[in-house]
């Protein structure tokens, strides 16, 4: 344990673990509710309009699995398996968030989300990934995207949060 | 040997019994000067003769020298006893062969051969010359010339003519003379003749041997000029000090550049010294000739080894003829378990000694078995390393293959998993049992539970944000880890090598480790610096100590894996009785 950063032991995240910009403020706070609360039935931000949330991961068992997470909560979902699909996608679908895996078969995550950022995506920009986020250290904290979550701690609420960076 | 270096302290004891002490009424004891030269010029040859004749056991040249020593001694007793009958006449008679062994040992040192007809002609000339000299001596002495009036008749007698007699010596002598000056100049021939690696030895024996030639020629023409025509050669041939530098040069010259050539004279023993000390570097080829020359004095020498295909090379693998059996040049073959190594070409004085060329070859033989010994050991060695580099690489691979099919298979599945309880979760109604609910936590809890577990495994098998991000993010998420409070120096500018990095990761975690295991330490120092070809890996505690790299699996893994990337690994103990690991890596592949 402690690898996580899910605010298992938030002291551990650097010296100065609010350089994780928006990751550790939400996530610590966000991400331990979501396992802990799975059956305690999160007051979930519901929006009003529909959002469109682009899932970018090269598993696709993982993007079904997500796919049917937020359709449940009635999100918009669009899939992309790698960075070229994913920049394409974001392009012509104007997502509201992107889930971003940090391994992608073409490139990785951080250079994706600068991509992004590049060709205009308003979104938030989320990375995802079964590692966990001090196993890219530096990288994390200095990309481009909004934060980073343990692919573990998916849910409707982490998902909301996020969204709500970039209302 | 010992009984040689007994005669040559006899030598000048006998002398000086025999001048000084033994004789009442030696002449010597008015002329000490003159006994102590004639004591030490006996002595200088028997002196050089024994040299010689240690150094070159197989010339003759040491026996004559000897000899000739003793010879100088027997002429004295025609001095010392100048009234005792026949014996010191027939002593002055042997006297003179003195010079014809002289002449011979000139032209022969320190092969003990002449070479020449010339040189034999000349040396033959010089006995029939002292042969008639003596003849004439002893058949010229009556009591009142040349013998003690003592009674008893000389039996050798044949011609009382005074005057006569008085002109056949002087002529004898002249011609005498005459021929140990060509003694003189063939000696100086030989020595333009000769290779550099005799003549270095011959110079003193020939300058002393011209300086006795000369002399020798410059008294009896002297003589000859004196009483026949009553000229002085020499205007100062009177004067009372000039007897003192005429003995010394006619007596003690020759012998001297004998004992001098002699103490040059190489020993097989000394040689061998001189080469071996002389190889220090590899290779040895490079170096092997000129040693070789120094050792032998030889210049000219060459060595010539066998050519990948055929024929010979030098060292720098130039074609080299062997020499033909007419050559002037010797080849002594270098044979190491039935193969010629290489042949020395050298000059063929150097076989006079037969030990020598040989002792060296056998030397050259062991040089160069331990070198190809060498140079098997250490193919065997890079072998050995390259293998366990192999390994180890082997063994990362295996981590990696393993670290991807955990994320990308079981790690992915669980995590979907994690997702599908999730929404399980989610879409449970408000009458949905408690049982249920509180199953599907507990659950939730669990499945966390082995996906944090695997992640871990999979850190351990190969840490991604070594992978990912490298050496210096990778020890820092480690020193935020310990739970002991840890100082972090790091000096790293960019990747290093995949292998290096990933041994100076495992070193600090696994030290790490031990820190908190074992150490109960209160702080811990870690230090990565990178510099000069060079990645030093420290990490410093303040704890209890008493660790070893030989005990315990995890520090003899570490040593093993760090020596496999061919570094040096050591743990330690601080000034203040902690533990220190330490390892040093080169960062250049």
């Amino acid at each position: 344990m402690g690898s996580t950063i899910d605010g298992h032991e938030p002291g551990n995240e650097g010296a100065d673990p609010d350089s994780y910009r928006g990751f550790s403020l939400w996530s610590s706070e966000v991400g331990s509710a979501s396992i802990g609360g799975m059956n305690a039935g999160p007051v979930l931000a519901r929006p009003d309009g529909v959002q469109t949330v682009l899932v970018v991961d090269d598993h696709e068992g993982f993007r079904t699995r997500t796919r049917r997470l937020l359709e449940q909560h009635r999100y918009r979902v669009v899939e992309a398996g790698d960075g070229a699909q994913a920049l394409a996608r974001a392009a012509s679908e104007q997502p509201d968030l992107v889930l971003l895996d940090v391994n992608l078969p073409d490139t990785d995550g951080f250079a994706v989300a600068i991509g992004l950022r590049r060709a205009g995506t308003t979104g938030a920009i989320l990375l995802v990934s079964t590692h966990s986020a001090i196993d890219y250290a530096d990288r994390v904290r200095d990309s481009a995207a909004d934060g980073f979550i343990d692919k573990a701690d998916l849910s409707a609420a982490t998902i909301a949060a996020a969204l709500a960076l970039h209302p | 040997m010992s009984w040689r270096r007994g005669l040559l302290i006899a030598a000048p004891v006998v002398a000086f019994a025999l001048l000084w002490i033994w004789i009442p009424d030696s002449p010597f004891q008015s002329d000490p000067i003159a006994a102590i030269t004639d004591a030490v010029t006996g002595w200088i040859l028997v002196a050089a003769g024994l040299v010689t004749w240690s150094r070159r056991p197989g010339s003759r040249t040491g026996l004559w020298l000897v000899v000739a020593g003793y010879l100088w001694y027997v002429g004295d007793l025609y001095f010392v006893l100048p009234n005792a009958s026949i014996v010191p006449l027939l002593s002055f008679g042997l006297r003179g062969l003195y010079d014809v062994l002289l002449a011979a040992a000139l032209l022969s040192f320190p092969g003990g051969r002449l070479q020449s007809r010339v040189q034999r002609v000349a040396v033959g000339a010089v006995a029939v010359a002292y042969g008639a000299r003596a003849i004439v001596f002893l058949e010229t002495a009556f009591p009142g010339f040349n013998y003690p009036d003592n009674g008893t008749p000389n039996p050798f007698l044949l011609l009382s003519d005074r005057a006569l007699a008085e002109n056949l010596d002087i002529d004898l002598s002249l011609v005498k003379g005459s021929l140990v000056l060509i003694v003189g100049c063939l000696a100086v021939a030989r020595l333009l003749r000769e290779s550099a690696a005799t003549r270095r030895v011959l110079l003193p024996v020939v300058v002393g041997g011209a300086a006795w030639a000369t002399m020798t020629l410059l008294v009896v023409l002297g003589q000859a000029l004196a009483v026949n025509f009553h000229v002085q050669l020499l205007p100062w041939a009177n004067e009372a000090w000039w007897p003192i530098p005429e003995y010394l040069i006619r007596g003690s010259a020759a012998p001297l550049g004998f004992l001098v050539g002699a103490l040059l004279l190489r020993t097989a023993r000394s040689a061998v010294v001189e080469l071996v000390t002389g190889f220090e570097h590899s290779p040895l080829r490079a170096q092997l000739e000129p040693a070789l020359r120094r050792a032998l004095g030889d210049p000219g020498l060459r060595v010539a080894y066998p050519a990948p295909d055929s024929g010979w090379t030098d060292s720098s693998g130039t074609p080299l003829d062997l020499p033909s059996a007419s050559s002037p040049v010797a080849s002594t073959p270098v044979v190491s378990n039935g193969v010629t190594r290489a042949v020395i070409l050298h000059d063929p004085a150097l076989l006079e000694d037969p030990g020598l060329v040989s002792a060296i070859a056998a030397s050259v033989r062991l040089a160069m078995d331990n070198e190809q010994l060498a140079v098997a050991l250490e193919a065997q060695l890079e072998e050995t390393r390259a293998s366990r580099r192999r390994i180890v690489d082997a063994a990362d691979a295996e981590r990696q293959r393993i670290e991807r099919d955990l994320h990308d298979g079981a790690q992915q599945r669980l995590v979907s998993l994690a997702i599908s309880l999730r929404m399980l979760g989610d879409s449970l109604g408000d009458d949905a049992s408690k049982v249920v609910r509180d199953e599907l936590a507990a659950a939730g809890v669990e499945l966390r539970g082995a996906i944090d577990e695997l992640r871990e495994l999979a850190h351990g098998l190969d840490p991604a944000i070594l992978r990912e991000s490298g050496l210096g993010p990778a020890v820092r998420a480690l020193a935020e880890r310990c739970p002991t409070p840890t100082k972090l120096q790091l000096e790293l500018d960019g990747r290093l090598p995949r292998v290096i990095e990933a041994t100076a990761y495992f070193v600090v975690a696994e030290a790490l480790a031990n820190v908190t295991k074992h150490a109960q330490a209160s702080q811990v120092a870690v230090r990565v610096r990178a510099g000069s070809g060079q990645l030093l890996v420290e990490v410093e505690d303040d704890g209890r100590g008493g660790a070893e790299a030989g005990r315990g699996t995890g520090l003899r893994g570490l040593a093993d894996r760090v020596a496999a990337a061919g570094g040096t690994f050591q743990v330690g103990t601080t000034a203040g009785g902690g533990t220190r690991v330490a390892a040093e890596l080169p960062t250049a592949p």
